[in-house]
């Protein structure tokens, strides 16, 4: 048997043809099938994907992430008004608390002093020639 | 579309499901046939494709792969002559045992007409796989089919 002849023979073989029914019911099914939001606009046609694979598979740790973004909202944006406030509100410190605070500082500087070099006792070293003391001599 | 996702499937429900999820994909995205050029290569190939995912699903949920090919599926018109009936049924248990991807090109080559090319585009596999599939192929149906041939010649 030849090849051709054999495919021409596999060729005259009739197909089943598409069940009565089946046309139908898929055209049916086609109709009422709603049209995809990847037809919409350009924007949802890129963010709608992104939006299923990036969000809607850990809606959870989305809901929670959000969730604590809010406490740290509240949290910080009546302690930041407090604040304000407080400073608006605080008035310049009375006279005899600057007499003790000036006391302190004098207190501090006293203890700070034996600590540090006094100019005084610093060991004399020769400077550079630059540093010496010229005379110009005027004839 | 309904004989090769048949043949290829082999399961007359699962064809069923296929052609009807091709057509409300279609339905829901009727951009996706904007500014293609070979239509029915281009339907060849989503059919193809939503085939080859039944089968896979078919697989895991079935635990037998090798067995699904084998199935019984009415793929051939009834004939009133016996010899040409009994010609038929080896022929459509012979397609079942041919590798699926072998059986896609036989289908397309000898019942669709289409040449090598459209059927690589169809199959998005390269002309010489599409060439050489169909001679494995059509091979061992000539082996298998050989004696019946011979009667009703």
């Amino acid at each position: 048997m030849s090849h051709g002849d054999f495919e021409k023979q596999l060729e005259r073989q009739p197909l089943r043809p598409v069940p009565a029914n089946w046309r139908a019911e898929i055209l049916k099914a086609s109709n009422t099938a709603p049209p995809s939001e990847t037809d919409g606009p350009v924007l949802i046609r890129f963010v709608g994907p992104l939006w299923r694979e990036l969000f809607v598979p850990c809606r959870g740790i989305w809901a929670a992430l959000a969730a604590a973004w809010l406490v740290i909202l509240v949290l910080n944006l009546p302690g930041g008004g407090k604040s304000t406030r407080l400073a608006v509100k605080a008035s310049p410190p009375n006279r005899q608390v600057q007499e003790v605070l000036r006391e302190q500082k004098e207190m501090l500087a006293q203890f700070i002093e034996p600590l540090m070099p006094s100019p005084a006792i610093r060991p004399k070293t020769p400077g550079p020639r630059g540093d010496l003391p010229q005379t110009v001599t005027v004839v | 579309m309904f004989a090769f996702l048949l043949n290829f499937t082999r399961h007359e429900a699962d064809t069923r499901d296929i052609l009807q999820e091709l057509f409300v994909k279609l339905a829901r995205h009727p951009t996706l046939l904007e500014g293609v050029r070979e239509e029915r290569a281009f339907l060849i190939r989503l059919a193809h494709n939503l085939a080859i995912d039944t089968l896979r699903r078919r697989a895991t949920r079935e635990k037998n792969y090798e067995r699904l090919a084998a199935d019984r599926a009415a793929f051939f018109a009834p004939s009133a002559d016996p010899d040409e009936q009994a010609f038929r049924e080896t022929l459509a248990e012979a397609l079942g045992q041919l590798p699926a991807d072998q059986r896609a090109v036989l289908h397309l080559k000898l019942w669709e007409g289409l040449t090598f090319e459209q059927i690589a585009a169809a199959l998005e596999i390269s002309p010489n796989t599409a060439a050489s599939r169909y001679r494995y192929g059509s091979d061992k149906l000539r082996e298998r089919l050989r004696p019946l041939y011979e009667e009703i010649k």
